[in-house]
């Protein structure tokens, strides 16, 4: 199966970072058409008729999400969210460090569509080659006449600031996002009031994330029903998948939504190592809850098929676990990492992960009994839909869909750490 | 009771803040709507002025911004690349997370431990640092490699103590698409 570059297009040219290489390949184009040509209504309304759909995890349409935000004169923000930081997600730090000028294109365009006059990349810290590309990208994009005052000489204006945060995946979470952006600690607020209509400094805000802003030069240059000939009716165009784990070719993979998930994992990333096979698979991301082999090799990697198998499409990371790797252990990394990042704003999540990182360990250690696996089912059951934002039930599905899925092995690990009567109790 | 009121947001004469932290902090803030969210690159301005947020640097930065030093110091320490304590004057994060996990991250982490002993290099496991493609991986003074073999860790300390880039020939930066140049 070849892939379907759009979004990486060139992206083997080293000289597609710099303006001048982006602009040989008609790069900017959209904006000057947009800027000149367009009204906010008219980009806005392109943008939902294309289906663009948000890529950065929830899968919501972008054009509807900017529609939310009010009318008229006041100031208005719009924020990229580039603090990539899901574990099995890496397509925004590719798409950042080939073509920084697509995505700050996007942004230009979205935030006419929106009426925002100031506009933020927030990038994870780690990132910082990727930031230095795109402080350079951004300075590249001022000199031109494409960001600043008068945008092309049309009296529209836009400042855009590239902006480091220092580690912590909650800053992904788009209101955290919006507290650390406005320089404290990054906890999430609760919602509503929406981000659209009180967000940035309480002002409306459009938050997007960095794949689904670099879909919008290309939606405005070739128009909705171009993109909508990718993809599916549902999930219409390409998709930067981010395929690792138990793979021979792990990488990003640009492709149509809708592909079958087995061509992705067996022809482009290569298929398991020699002599192993797939066991598991995280679909959209460590938040995913996992699919076994048999359930979802054989569906097609779109929104609403992930949706239908009990699991999610989410950012599009595909994390294989082949036939050598223990779920139990999976299990215990995947709740480490939320328990880690868990911002302690909110009893479910803090306590929850906590109790399920020291469950699990009690699992692998041998410590626990059956009706242990039982109490982490009830404890994840209990954490989802109860918390502030998503980052407890982000840990609270894929590890409830382990100890449902792969319940046998877990209690064959408890009895291979030595208590077996334990497990025959 | 006077000795129990909250420090003060301290004057600038007070600090001794080198005028080009001033300065640079300054920028920042005026890149933003609100002043306050300068806390963040301010913060990254004193830890590569100083190697880590120390409680002076953080106390000039709270002067130039007109903040307390607790507030500061409160955002440093929600964030994990931000150091309240003293960090080497090189810093490896090793990534353990699941994809890294699969392919050897404990181990590559404790190769790096046990080449960094007694040196002035920080090692620390970390999360996901969104380069599961190169896995096992590693970040090495803030850029990435991989993917990497445990030998590589006693390497990449030889070549950062001989003032030498670490690993060029597994720098992500220099690594190509996974599935070549297009069709």
């Amino acid at each position: 199966m070849p892939e379907t570059r759009v979004l990486l297009k060139h992206a083997e040219d080293p000289q597609l970072r710099t303006i001048a290489g982006y602009r040989g390949y008609g790069g900017y184009s959209a904006l000057a058409k947009a800027y000149r040509k367009m009204e906010a209504d008219e980009v806005l309304k392109e943008l939902e008729d294309s289906g663009l759909r948000g890529r950065g995890g929830a899968g919501f349409s972008m054009g509807k999400k900017a529609s939310f935000l009010p009318r008229g004169e006041m100031d208005k923000y719009l924020c990229c969210n580039a603090d990539e930081s899901e574990p099995g997600a890496f397509k925004d730090r590719e798409l950042m460090q080939r073509n920084p000028h697509q995505l700050i294109e996007g942004i230009a365009i979205a935030a006419l569509a929106a009426g925002a006059g100031q506009a933020f990349i927030f990038i994870r810290g780690e990132y910082d080659l990727q930031a230095d590309i795109l402080e350079a990208a951004v300075g590249e994009a001022y000199e031109a006449g494409y960001l600043g005052r008068d945008i092309l000489g049309t009296h529209r204006d836009l400042e855009l600031v590239v902006h480091r945060g220092a580690g912590a995946y909650i800053c992904g979470e788009e209101t955290a996002l919006l507290d650390a952006l406005e320089g404290k600690r990054g906890n999430p607020r609760l919602k509503p009031p929406f981000p659209a209509v009180q967000g940035l400094y309480g002002g409306p805000t459009l938050i997007n994330n960095v794949e689904t802003l670099s879909n919008v030069p290309g939606i405005i240059a070739n128009g909705a029903q171009w993109f909508r000939g990718f993809g599916t009716e549902q999930s219409p165009g390409t998709k930067v998948v981010s395929i690792s784990g138990g793979v021979r070719r792990p990488g990003n993979y640009e492709v149509e939504l809708g592909v079958p998930t087995r061509e992705l994992i067996y022809e482009l990333a290569g298929g398991p190592q020699e002599g192993r096979e797939v066991k598991a698979f995280f679909p959209g991301g460590s938040s995913s809850p996992v699919l076994t082999a048999e359930e979802g090799l054989d569906l097609p990697y779109s929104f609403e098929a992930m949706a239908a198998a009990g699991s999610m499409l989410g950012s599009g990371s595909i994390i294989i676990a082949d036939d050598s790797v223990s779920i139990p252990h999976m299990a215990l990394r995947t709740a480490r990492f939320y328990h880690h990042e868990s911002c302690g704003k909110c009893t479910p999540c803090r306590e929850g992960t906590n109790w399920t990182v020291k469950m699990l360990e009690r699992v692998v250690r041998g410590e626990a009994t059956p009706m242990d696996l039982d109490i982490v089912t009830s404890v994840q059951e209990n954490i989802i839909g109860h918390c502030l934002c998503v980052l407890g039930d982000s840990m609270a599905m894929p590890v409830a869909a382990m100890v449902k899925k792969f319940r046998a092995e877990f209690e064959q690990v408890m009895a291979a750490a030595g208590q077996p009567e334990m497990v025959e109790a | 009771m006077p000795d129990r009121a909250p420090a003060p947001i301290p004057e600038l004469h007070e600090v001794d803040c080198p005028p080009e932290l001033r300065e640079h902090i300054e920028t920042l803030m005026s890149r933003y709507p609100d002043r306050h969210s300068a806390s963040i690159p301010a913060l990254w301005a004193v830890q590569k002025r100083y190697g880590w947020c120390t409680p002076e640097g953080i106390r000039q930065a709270a002067a130039v911004m007109r903040v307390t030093p607790a507030y500061l110091e409160s955002v440093a320490s929600f964030y994990d690349l931000l150091h309240t304590q003293q960090v080497g004057t090189h810093r490896v994060a090793v990534c353990t997370n699941i994809s890294c996990w699969m392919r050897g991250g404990d181990g590559l982490l404790e190769a790096f431990q046990a080449a960094a002993a007694g040196e002035d290099v920080f090692v620390t496991g970390f999360e996901c640092l969104g380069a599961c493609d190169i896995a096992p991986m590693a970040s090495i003074d803030e850029r990435y490699f991989g993917p990497l073999e445990e030998a590589d860790a006693a390497i990449a300390l030889e070549q950062l103590r001989s003032g030498a880039d670490p690993l060029p020939h597994k720098a992500l930066a220099a690594r190509p698409l996974p599935g070549g140049a297009d069709a």
